[in-house]
């Protein structure tokens, strides 16, 4: 009866319901069953549950038609465990690529109006990326920096890879605009957005465990030294944004390299200013002015031309 | 549609049926292939204690997790694993003070103890009463007429003990002289019959030593050329270093600021406490002693030396060995199983770390002897070529994204079955 054709619209919720529950049910019995002595294998077993799932809708599909409610029910829970997999077989970086490379392929899959299940699925897993980059990646840094490798770590170049794939789902909305919910066409850019601020905290996080890597190997008071070079390194990105924006011609980069600014203005007045000796204020300072300078100047500019 | 539901139904089953079906085998002891008797050395008593050797640390997983005593009958015996410590402290009564106050008008209030001709080198006062509010200070002489003072002054403030106990406070002396003056200042408590004054002596008990087989490479630091570092590589498996003997040149020897550095099993270094550093008392030969470190590589760096010449010789470098106790009950036969790297660590009791031989007195535990290493005749493979799986881990990360691989592949929608454009 899951697979027939659905008689009334209630039936139809209530199969799909059905359908993702029995998938997810089954999975936690099958975590349940393979611990603890069988853990190795759960995240091959769930991937391979995953793939069940979308085998049967395959075999749905060539009956009933791809764009068929059970046929998009059972290949949408065995894509949402083949994200349940990654995390259950990997672990930390690898689960922020593993996630960030499964929403592109969704999203690329998912392309066409009644494509919009993945799509949600894609977005849905993006976040996770982000957030697992954003936190528990982050949280890992400095968790052993004895064996932290500043810029050359999987948790930075993989969070490269999650802002990357933010660029490269706005750029493919952007792209089919014409088969997207109104909702999605406004997805374009808070995601671009999102990957400017996952690459500013990814960056920042180098810099600060970079210190706190020299500050152990040294037992030096590296601190000031710390607040000097993140203000340099917002105040690069800062005006690297802005000038990509201009040289875009799209403004809420620009938006976005203006609030840096302003983030990195508040930190040298509430911190710098308290914190660092004269010298690093008055590197500080000269610093964040000539930046300010050259952005009037590039406003200027553009008003001339526009 | 007989087809699909009886793909679904044998999918299932044989999920459901394959765990099902292992789940039966996963007690601790059938997951260690080796094993080691362990035979007591001279008297039975109460505990017995095991020392950590080459062979064993070269097999056990990090940190033993895996190290597990078994009986005959193939069954887990609780193993207290025991902090690594450079040595066991035990406090013992020298005697007891009778106190003898000598009290002044509005000043403080005295009590001079001898302790005769021959007073040990440190001393400890312990005083013992039901109210500890009082100030204490300690001056010392070798005449009875000049005094010194040894301390300064300790507030000894506590709260009044519960349940009618006594508290107890100790001011260690790191000298003594023949004489001391015990000076109590206002306002102090009158005495009662329960305040009492011991004199304890602490006692220092090395744990057991080993020495370690290492290489060392050393030299000069290019730059500044005032850091001499030597990096000493253990010829074996990592060990619980906690001693370096060094020997160092007349001239330079006072000078000297030694620091050193352990590796980390991923890599990195860590800094590891100095607990003593060397005082050259008894001449050029000395000792670091520092809080034990499991480690396969040791950095020493030397400051202050006079290049081009090395500030110091090394000599031995000692471990103390992982030690383990377990009640010897009435037990006749026991077995060290290990050899699973990736054994959960016991649960249940049965790797509880206590310092249960810290202070204890060697007399109630039996030292062991670790024999020849056999298989366990409990060990049983896990099915499903699982162990082989398990030390080869990358074998089903190659899978998974295989399998993820095709997931994505079979989820695609048929090309031309697409839902039509907005």
């Amino acid at each position: 009866p899951l697979s027939a054709m659905p008689a009334a619209r209630g039936w139809g919720v209530a199969r799909a319901l059905v359908l993702v529950a029995n998938g997810f049910l089954y999975e936690a019995a099958l975590y349940d069953l393979l611990g603890p002595d069988f853990h190795p294998l759960r995240g091959v077993a769930t991937a391979i549950l995953a793939l069940d799932y979308v085998m049967l809708a395959r075999a749905y599909g060539a009956r009933l038609g791809p764009d068929e409610g059970a046929v998009k029910m059972t290949r949408l829970t065995g894509l949402g465990l083949a994200a349940l997999a990654v995390p259950i077989q990997f672990d930390l970086a690898a689960v922020t690529l593993g996630w960030s490379l499964l929403a592109l392929i969704l999203m690329h899959g998912g392309f066409g109006r009644a494509g919009l299940g993945e799509r949600l699925l894609a977005y849905g897993v993006l976040l996770l990326a982000v957030g697992h980059s954003l936190l528990w990646d982050t949280a890992s840094a400095f968790r052993d920096l004895s064996t932290y490798r500043p810029w050359f770590n999987g948790a930075f170049l993989v969070g490269l890879a999650a802002a990357g794939a933010l660029g490269a789902a706005a750029w493919s909305i952007s792209r089919h605009r014409d088969q997207l919910t109104s909702g999605e066409r406004r997805l374009v850019t808070p995601l671009v957005l999102m990957s400017g601020v996952v690459l500013l905290v990814r960056i920042s996080v180098e810099v600060i465990a970079g210190y706190e890597l020299r500050e152990t190997l040294t037992r030096g008071d590296l601190y000031l030294a710390m607040l000097l070079t993140l203000s340099l390194v917002w105040a690069v990105y800062a005006g690297a944004l802005i000038a990509g924006g201009f040289a875009f011609r799209y403004r809420p980069i620009r938006f976005l390299g203006i609030a840096v600014l302003a983030m990195l203005i508040v930190k040298v007045f509430i911190f710098d200013l308290q914190e660092l000796d004269r010298g690093y204020r008055i590197a500080s300072f000269v610093g964040v002015g000539l930046l300010l300078l050259m952005i009037s100047i590039l406003y200027q500019r553009e008003r001339k031309t526009a | 549609m007989t087809r699909v539901r009886v793909m679904q139904l044998s999918a299932l089953a044989v999920t459901i049926a394959a765990p099902a079906t292992w789940g039966a085998v996963s007690a601790d002891i059938a997951h260690l292939p080796l094993r080691r008797p362990v035979m007591l050395v001279g008297e039975r008593r109460a505990r017995a204690v095991i020392d950590e050797d080459s062979l064993l640390a070269a097999g056990a997983a990090p940190e033993f997790v895996d190290v597990r005593l078994m009986n005959a009958q193939g069954e887990a015996i609780a193993l207290a694993a025991e902090p690594l410590r450079r040595m066991d402290e035990q406090y013992r009564q020298l005697r007891n003070v009778p106190l003898r106050w000598q009290e002044e008008a509005n000043g403080p209030r005295r009590m001079v103890i001898d302790l005769g001709p021959d007073p040990p080198a440190e001393l400890i006062l312990a005083f013992e009463g039901p109210v500890a509010n009082h100030s204490i200070a300690v001056e010392g002489s070798a005449d009875s007429v000049g005094w010194s003072s040894m301390t300064q002054r300790y507030d000894l403030t506590m709260p009044p003990p519960k349940d009618n106990r006594l508290n107890t406070q100790r001011i260690a002396l790191a000298e003594t002289r023949r004489w001391l003056r015990v000076r109590q200042d206002p306002p102090y408590n009158a005495p009662t019959v329960d305040d009492r004054l011991d004199l304890m002596l602490r006692l220092e008990r090395s744990t057991p030593r080993v020495a370690v087989g290492y290489q060392a490479t050393s030299g000069f630091e290019r730059s500044g050329g005032y850091r001499w570092e030597a990096r000493l590589t253990l010829s074996g498996p990592a060990r619980a270093l906690t001693r370096l003997d060094v020997s160092g040149a007349e001239a330079v020897r006072s000078q000297l600021g030694f620091e050193l550095q352990a590796r980390l099993p991923k890599g990195g270094w860590q800094y590891v406490a100095l607990e003593r550093g060397p005082e050259w008392k008894g001449g050029a030969n000395d000792s670091l002693l520092f809080a034990p470190v499991r480690t396969t590589e040791l950095r020493v760096v030397v400051t202050g030396g006079d290049a081009p010449n090395p500030p110091v010789a090394l000599h031995s470098l000692w471990a103390t060995p992982v030690r383990w106790t377990f009640d010897i009950g009435s037990g006749d036969a026991w077995w060290l199983a290990w050899g699973d790297p990736f054994l959960a660590p016991a649960a249940g009791g049965l790797t509880m770390p206590v310092t249960t031989t810290n202070g204890a007195d060697p007399a109630t535990i039996s030292p062991t002897r670790l024999g020849a290493v056999e298989p366990n005749p409990f060990h049983r493979e896990p099915g499903f070529g699982l162990e082989w799986l398990r030390r080869r881990p990358i074998v089903l990360s190659v899978a998974m994204v295989a399998i993820l691989a095709l997931v994505a592949w079979l989820a695609r929608r048929p090309k031309g079955r697409s839902g039509a454009a907005a």
